[in-house]
């Protein structure tokens, strides 16, 4: 009996063992990068292990490229970038942990995170620790507005893209009536689906044929047979879609194959190079609303497009384009670097000085000028930024005129 | 490590003891994550909607959480084994779609603006949870849920009332979840159902087999040890999820029972008894 | 004519279900345990399919059985390392082995290909045709016509050949079926192999279908699974088609009935619940199994 009883605490102890060794070797290459002390620092959050994998590491890429070249050009007053990318695995607990550890290692401010939930746990703690907190791509409506005056989003909420373009779709296709669509359980597709494609539309005259009955899909879902049967049977003119591209190139698959031929548009959600190459001959004249062009003749704007290009390739080689996300995450670094610039910052400031300058330079920021246009950030500390309707056309985007 | 890694594994540990009593009357459930959101969403609404403090809102989350279990614990004697654990799990699911579609807590945006959650109350709450577990298993009922699962049907004809006993289990442990919910409510400030699905109630098992179904001691340890793991790892980057899941399936093989199992606490209680005895003999000889 | 083509819809996808239940329900039938990576095996054959047809060019009536025997092969992976070498009295210890086994399949998945969904090419689909008005996928009526099949070859199985016979011991008392020359190890194996294969050929057809495999489609498909088994009662495999069917046209109806389809998961779970409420055995149990836990 005290043998067996031995043997077990043994294997009790091999295991233990195991995790500490194992931590002990992981904290290595984490822990390294607090001690520098001529660099300002800059934490970034993103998913890099969950469901957004591909997205944060692609994000990763473009702040990258951000700081190597505000690096090569002399950094901030002289002092260089340094970037502390963390990965979220898209949890909520990892996004709370992750702004405190960053936040206690003194970053100026934090870059992130990703999705629209994340930022709703992040932004308060963020608030309390009074460090600035800018995500590059949360769209859910209100989340900077709860958590002033500390956290600002550098992305359009849906509300505002879907504004401008909503009444160029029903013009440009000629929309009398539409179906809506989105996922109930999914809160960016929720607002989206419920709230402003359905008011954009009543705004512009169009009838909507299921009022009451939105459709509602779950977000990973691949089959839309019963749904496509069923919205093939209301005949509309038009799809209002709230949902992300993956779900839409599978609408699409399925709308091509039951033969209805019918424009679709949708968020800022649905934009990304991913849903020509995933829904093919099938999306085409699906519009997408988006605050970033990547065929931009500005000039910074192709530069970056063809550093990205390579380097994304390693990740998802179908579709190595920057989206608006990657932009938003680049263009973020240098938001953050022409304001500290401004503010006469350098790496021997206090950090808590470099944090109000943040705070307050971009609660005022105006019309800066990146690679997405002009952005300015409103007084819900979200960003003002062009519009583009997307449409496409012979697998390509271009812009809905 | 900051602070909230140990409010959210004292959290975990809250609920690893509460689905530790459940299972110690024999019965799986794979639906606490409901129980947890059923007291995360009472505990919210008394603060948020109607202004109450903390406290009373975890009191008030607690019997919420409490009176569900009940319900819930009634069908469930009708359906065993796998049965009840699938069934269950359905439950949460039912319960997390009852929260996607229900406007007064927000549906699928969510609610916000709680806050409170301490370290110090979070700890302050997992000692009372041990302390409650160790009177609970040191005491009469605690006995008679070992009774009832060893053998059901010895424990009714000794004359134990299986229906109240496993009903009770359900209920003290959807109590004790609903407070654990309650708790991270108020800490991370922000909650949608999405955050108590199946994959927090599947976690919640990890933690109890992980550390040990036999004790609740080994219900807490796993519930620590899985919490700050991920932590400790960080530097393997993207490697990290791949690694847990290889080092809690060999700690299936080489340890099914989980870290902590009867054996290791008499062990322990051998191993001090052990040591003291060479000193009492020392001082005999001595005197 | 809207109904029928609906009808139609829900039972192609009804027959994805029951086909992943049904081998999610022989190695419950035989073990009496879960296996809770049969999800994520769906997944992986997939992939497998996948990156075949890409790499090689295979065509698919060769794709298809490389997909199957990967997951064969993958089955007796889960068994070797997640139940084997736990012991019997230990039945939790094996769900939650499978668990983070299913975790590292995905996380691997993620890393070595990425989190996105692949896409098939537009060649390898298998095409549809039109009755009267209503269309039916290839693919679907192909995956609908092999879980019949299997569903009949395995009960034919199960009751007339050796290892059936040996299967169906062991199912009633694996001490006993021992005792009596069953090649216990050998049994076990081949169960698994059988269960995977299933999961394996559903994969790489609904891969081929919806013209997509994602990394985390396991947890979905395993988990509706995982609903239709215990709804058409544990270790049946006529329960598990039934069921499978069922849930299909359950789902499709939810989008049929106005404002019903936000409700889709409660409709299902609810179901369920419903069912173990009145038949605390599933639909078509009928041994009283799984006692323990």
């Amino acid at each position: 009996m005290l043998t067996k009883s031995k043997k077990g605490i043994f294997a009790t102890l091999a295991v233990l063992t195991l995790v500490t060794a194992t931590a002990l070797t992981g904290c290595g290459d984490g822990a390294s990068t607090s001690s520098s002390g001529d660099t300002i620092q800059i934490g970034a959050l993103v998913d890099k292990s969950g469901k957004g994998a591909d997205w944060g590491r692609k994000n990763e890429i473009a702040m990258n490229i951000a700081v190597e070249e505000i690096n090569a050009s002399g950094g901030i007053n002289g002092s260089p970038i340094e970037l502390l990318v963390r990965d979220t695995n898209g949890r909520n607990e990892e996004a709370v942990n992750l702004t405190r550890s960053l936040a206690g290692q003194g970053v100026a401010a934090i870059v992130g995170p990703f999705f629209s939930g994340e930022c709703e746990v992040a932004f308060p703690q963020a608030n309390q620790l009074q460090v600035p907190i800018i995500s590059p791509s949360s769209a859910k409506a209100g989340i900077s507005e709860n958590n002033r005056p500390w956290a600002f989003r550098n992305s359009m909420t849906d509300d505002k893209l879907l504004r401008e373009a909503t009444p160029r779709f029903v013009k440009a296709f000629d929309v009398k009536t539409v179906v809506v669509l989105h996922d109930e359980r999914d809160a960016w597709s929720k607002a989206v689906g419920t709230d402003d494609l359905p008011r954009e539309f009543k705004a512009a005259g169009v009838e909507i044929l299921n009022e009451g009955n939105y459709f509602s899909f779950n977000t990973g879902e691949t089959n839309f047979s019963a749904i496509v049967t069923q919205v093939r049977n209301l005949n509309p003119d038009a799809i209002a879609f709230g949902g992300l591209y993956n779900e839409a190139a599978a609408f699409a698959r399925e709308m091509e194959r039951q033969g209805l031929k019918i424009p679709v548009l949708g968020g800022v959600g649905m934009y990304a190079g991913a849903l020509i190459q995933q829904g093919g001959t099938a999306v085409e004249n699906f519009v997408a609303t988006s605050s970033w062009n990547v065929d931009s003749e500005d000039e910074q704007a192709r530069s970056f497009v063809e550093k990205f290009k390579p380097q994304a390739a390693q990740i998802t080689p179908a579709d190595p384009l920057p989206g608006s996300f990657e932009a938003n995450h680049y263009e973020t670094i240098y938001m953050i670097a022409h304001v500290l610039e401004q503010a006469g910052v350098d790496h021997t400031t206090p950090t808590e000085e470099v944090r109000l300058a943040l705070r307050d330079g971009f609660a005022n920021l105006k019309d800066f000028k990146g690679i997405t246009g002009l952005t300015s950030i409103d007084e819900k500390g979200d960003g003002i930024k062009t519009i583009y309707p997307l449409v496409v056309r012979e697998g390509r985007f271009e812009i809905l005129e | 490590m900051t602070e909230s890694v140990f409010i959210f594994a004292g959290i975990n540990i809250i609920l690893a003891i509460s689905l530790y009593i459940t299972l110690s009357t024999g019965q799986i459930s794979l639906g606490h994550g409901a129980f947890m959101a059923i007291g995360a969403y009472m505990a919210s609404v008394m603060t948020v909607k109607w202004g109450f403090n903390l406290p009373l809102a975890i009191v008030a989350a607690a019997i919420m959480a409490g009176i569900v279990g009940v319900a819930v614990g009634f069908p469930a004697l009708r359906v065993k084994g796998i049965y009840l654990a699938i069934g269950t799990l359905g439950l949460g699911e039912v319960v997390q779609v009852f929260f996607h579609n229900f406007k007064y807590t927000g549906g699928a945006s969510g609610i916000s603006g709680m806050s409170g959650t301490t370290l110090y109350l979070v700890w302050f709450m997992v000692a009372l949870t041990i302390l409650f577990a160790w009177q609970l298993t040191h005491s009469r009922i605690g006995w008679a849920f070992k009774a009832v699962h060893e053998d059901e049907v010895a424990a009714q004809s000794m004359g134990l009332n299986i229906t109240y006993l496993k009903v009770t289990a359900f209920g003290v442990s959807a109590a004790i979840a609903g407070i654990a919910g309650a708790l991270y409510s108020h800490y991370i400030f922000f909650i949608d159902p999405h955050a108590f699905g199946y994959h927090t109630s599947l976690l919640i098992l990890f933690y109890v087999i992980f550390g040990g179904a036999q004790t609740f001691w080994g219900a807490a340890l796993g519930a620590l040890v899985l919490t700050l793991l991920p932590e400790l790892i960080r530097g393997m980057q993207e490697w990290r999820l791949t690694f847990y899941g290889i080092l809690i399936m060999a700690m299936m093989v080489l340890r099914p029972q989980g870290l902590i199992s009867h054996d290791t606490i008499n062990w322990i209680k051998d191993f001090f008894s052990k040591k003291s005895l060479p000193k009492t003999k020392a001082t005999e000889e001595a005197g | 004519m809207l109904l029928l083509q609906q009808l139609i819809n829900g039972l192609m996808q009804g027959s994805i279900y029951a086909l992943v239940a049904i081998g999610y329900s022989l190695v419950f039938g035989v073990l009496n345990l879960l296996n809770m990576a049969h999800g994520e095996v769906f997944m992986i054959a997939g992939f497998v399919g996948l990156l075949l047809i890409l790499a090689l060019d295979l065509p698919i009536y060769l794709a298809i059985p490389a997909a199957m025997a990967a997951a064969a092969l993958l089955g007796v992976i889960i068994e070797l390392l997640c139940f084997r070498p736990i012991k019997k009295e230990f039945h939790l210890a094996p769900v939650v082995s499978t668990i983070a086994f299913g975790t590292v399949l995905v996380s691997l998945t993620v890393n070595f290909i990425g989190s996105e969904p692949q896409v098939f090419p537009a060649h390898v689909n298998i095409g549809d045709f039109s009755v009267g008005g209503i269309l039916i996928s290839g693919t679907e009526l192909l995956m609908f016509a092999i879980a019949i099949t299997l569903m009949v070859l395995l009960t034919f199985m199960l009751e007339k050949t050796k290892t059936g016979r040996a299967m169906r011991a062991m199912a009633e008392n694996e001490k006993a079926a021992q005792i009596l020359g069953v090649n216990v190890k050998r049994i076990i194996i081949t169960t698994f192999a059988i269960s995977a294969a299933l999961a394996g050929i559903a994969g790489i057809l609904v891969g081929l279908r919806f013209g997509v495999i994602s990394p985390f489609v396991g947890a979905t498909i395993g988990l509706k699974a995982l609903a239709v088994m215990v709804i058409g009662g544990l270790g049946n495999i006529y329960g598990a088609m039934v069921a499978g069917l069922l849930l299909g046209m359950l789902e499709a109806a939810t989008v049929v009935i106005p404002g019903l389809s936000p409700y889709v998961d409660a409709v299902i779970w609810g179901f369920l619940v419903f069912v173990l409420l009145f038949k605390p055995n599933g639909l078509l149990g009928t041994r009283v199994q799984a006692e323990r836990v």
